[in-house]
């Protein structure tokens, strides 16, 4: 304790209760928290993260506000999945084959089988909150990064 | 990989073992591990986003963003032990880019918004012990003095180079101006009354 502060508070003090002040006035808020241990449960972390090679988003650059359909392209090493973000995702996985499954995970909710059609299209309603396919060809998996419309 | 079935996240559970430690378990499908990672983190990705001028509903944008980046790029993560300072930067780099991006698209009201610190005071006036009288001084600082005392105080500690880049001053200066941030918290009628309310 400090003898020179008219409070009666050494600086390591008034630290503490300047951590104090944050920890119980602006605290991390447990559904943030609970959004990230739900988070781990989704992880496939032996999947192959799909690489993006064009986002509008981020090719719009100030003009983004124009945009309202979001287009994201990823390649993987042995294809390609295009999906466009609007009130719905639309998509494409290239190359379409028998044995392709598709998997939609969400923050929020449980994860959803989507349908893929012959030739690689597919559609699903938009999540609310970020999100990611998960495409499975034989034994590889692919993921892709969590998105947000 | 393992299969994880249940989902039994428990915060409140804490031992002895490093981040870099926890990491690792963790990515091989430790539901424990984890949960202790983000109960010691969460707390500089909170507070790395508040430094940068978000709201509360922004933060809890980036915070949800910064750990699902984690997990997509836990495989690049070469130094777990150094995964705070890794957590740090990418809050930080998030909050700004969110910045940026509000920049763009709205008007200055929302800027003010941000600046503001609407996550003021949330709990009972009746509570009039010292830590509410610090949280009352410490929202009458200049923003600058307000980031630089949160900085400091962070758990996992902050590095003064982050600090010194984060606010753009020499990493030298961080010790000198802590002294006069302490001084202006001191000067506050809030602080000021913990000796009036105590005598």
């Amino acid at each position: 304790m400090s003898d020179q502060q008219p409070d009666g508070l050494s600086d390591d003090e008034l630290l503490d209760l300047v951590a104090a002040a944050y920890e119980r006035h602006d605290p991390v808020p447990h559904s943030a928290e609970r959004f990230a241990l739900e988070a781990h449960r989704l992880v496939s972390f032996d999947a192959e993260l799909a690489e993006i090679v064009s986002d509008s988003l981020v090719d719009a650059g100030a003009d983004r506000s124009s945009a309202t359909v979001r287009t994201i392209e990823f390649t993987f090493s042995s294809g390609s999945i295009r999906i466009e973000c609007g009130s719905e995702l639309v998509g494409l996985v290239q190359p379409a084959s028998d044995d392709l499954r598709l998997r939609l995970d969400m923050s929020s909710g449980e994860p959803v089988e989507v349908e893929v059609s012959e030739g690689g299209f597919f559609t699903s309603p938009a999540p609310s909150g970020p999100f990611r396919f998960v495409l499975t060809v034989g034994s590889d998996v692919v993921r892709t990064e969590w998105l947000q419309a | 990989m393992a299969v994880q079935e249940a989902t039994t996240y428990t915060l409140g559970v804490t031992s002895d073992r490093s981040v870099g430690d926890l990491f690792r378990l963790a990515v091989d499908g430790d539901q424990g591990a984890w949960a202790e990672l983000v109960e010691r983190l969460s707390p500089a990705i909170w507070g790395a986003a508040r430094t940068c001028g978000l709201n509360r509903a922004q933060t809890e944008d980036v915070f949800g963003t910064v750990w699902l980046r984690l997990l997509d790029r836990a495989d690049t993560i070469r130094d777990p032990e150094r995964l705070a300072g890794w957590i740090y930067t990418t809050a930080r780099h998030e909050s700004l880019a969110l910045v940026r991006a509000q920049t763009r698209l709205s008007s200055a009201d929302r800027l003010d918004d941000m600046a503001s610190n609407d996550a003021a005071p949330e709990t009972e006036v009746e509570r009039n012990d010292v830590i509410d009288l610090i949280w009352a001084g410490l929202n009458q600082l200049d923003q600058r003095c307000e980031q630089l005392l949160r900085m400091v105080t962070m758990v996992p500690k902050v590095p003064y180079k982050v600090i010194a880049e984060h606010l753009g001053m020499p990493v030298g200066s961080i010790g000198p101006t802590r002294e006069r941030c302490l001084a202006k918290l001191r000067a506050t009628p809030s602080v000021i009354s913990i000796v009036e309310t105590s005598t």
